[in-house]
């Protein structure tokens, strides 16, 4: 198996490989109660480390995985988004964690859009999903301003009921976003 | 910007090699970390989910500090026995030599072998200067492994993350590489 982690840049981010040096900011996306509430409880510094480590080598385990994800203009954290594969689901998903101060500003759905079109045109999916707490609403938000809508299909996971939210296809994507229609 | 990108390196033994991870190394790594007895001192059993999840998990670990653990392969059977090398995660009190090999896989020196190699790699090529091992006060197979490469007990009960561990300190490189590597 081999690690290979793109970097990619859109309007205002980048999103790219984790290095030691986001840890801190890691751990603030994870430990914030908006967010651990949907992330499971709250987790110790060593534990949230073993779980950077994890989205690191997803990479190598699947070919593609999750991004973290800065502002260009102050290189704040957005947050960790991209693609989550674990080892016994049958498909992967987009999956988001957007840090508490950079809510509200649509980054997350640019950045999930960046990851739709590498998804589409590199990792070879033909289609896509993101599976949501039916009370997570700011999280459907994101969704639905990639052009997801909700299923009603309701998986049980780890003691979380969550909803599966369905992405356009390929072809729709790019039709309704002809600008990222050019080459990876 | 660069993209991130790792290479593992490859160190052969006389009859083992510490090698890079591949998917086919999940069956041993998960008959090590199902088995009851040789988890005892490792943190107790896991599914094979959380075998993938190890596994990620240490590729992830070369990632970020550009050291971790490797897959140690049997030559004879040419396939994953255990995993042995250096690693210094959130919350380790010292950069570490770790390891741990299936049941079947013990009692043949495989372990001093391994960590041995480990060792030696950490000392001349990341240039480590000082090394531990943290092992159960009660894991005497491990111990003697320590032993054996003329580490010492250093200090008891160690409070580490989840766990409680004896600090074992290695020989510092100079004496290390002079006697054993």
């Amino acid at each position: 198996m081999t690690l290979d982690i793109p970097t990619i840049e859109t309007e205002r981010l980048i999103l790219r490989g984790f290095t030691p040096q986001d840890f801190d900011d890691y751990v603030e996306v994870r430990i914030h109660p908006d967010n651990a509430k949907w992330l499971g409880s709250a987790q110790s510094k060593a534990q949230i480390y073993k779980h950077m480590m994890l989205v690191m080598g997803h990479w190598a385990m699947r070919g593609y995985g999750r991004f973290c994800v800065r502002r260009k203009d102050n290189d704040a954290m957005v947050g960790i988004i991209g693609a989550l594969h674990p080892f016994d689901y049958p498909t992967p998903e987009m999956a988001y964690a957007v840090h508490p101060d950079q809510k509200g500003n649509g980054f997350a759905g640019e950045a999930v859009k960046a990851c739709l079109k590498i998804a589409y045109q590199t990792w070879g999916w033909t289609q896509a999903i993101s599976m949501i707490d039916p009370d997570n609403h700011a999280s459907q938000s994101v969704a639905r301003k990639c052009g997801a809508t909700a299923t009603g299909e309701i998986i049980q996971d780890r003691g979380y009921s969550l909803e599966i939210w369905q992405y356009p296809s390929p072809e729709a994507f790019f039709t309704a976003n002809p600008d990222m229609a050019g080459a990876a | 910007m660069m993209d991130i990108s790792i290479k593992i390196p490859t160190i052969e033994t006389e009859r083992l090699i510490l090698r890079g991870w591949r998917e086919s190394d999940l069956d041993g790594y998960f008959e090590l970390l199902s088995d009851e007895e040789a988890m005892t001192f490792l943190g107790g059993v896991r599914t094979r989910h959380d075998a993938w999840r190890s596994i990620a998990g240490a590729i992830g670990h070369w990632a970020l500090k550009g050291f971790g653990l490797f897959c140690v392969e049997e030559k004879q059977s040419q396939s994953c026995i255990g995993f042995c090398g250096p690693l210094c995660p959130e919350g380790w009190p010292d950069n570490e030599i770790g390891y741990g090999l299936q049941r079947s896989a013990q009692g043949k020196g495989y372990g001093t072998e391994a960590a041995n190699a480990a060792l030696t790699y950490a000392y001349r090529d990341l240039g480590w200067t000082t090394a531990i091992s943290l092992i159960d006060p009660a894991n005497s197979a491990s111990q003697n492994i320590a032993k054996k490469l003329g580490a010492h007990k250093e200090q008891e009960n160690v409070e580490v993350t989840h766990f409680t561990a004896d600090i074992w300190r290695h020989l510092p490189p100079e004496q290390f590489l002079e006697q054993h590597a």
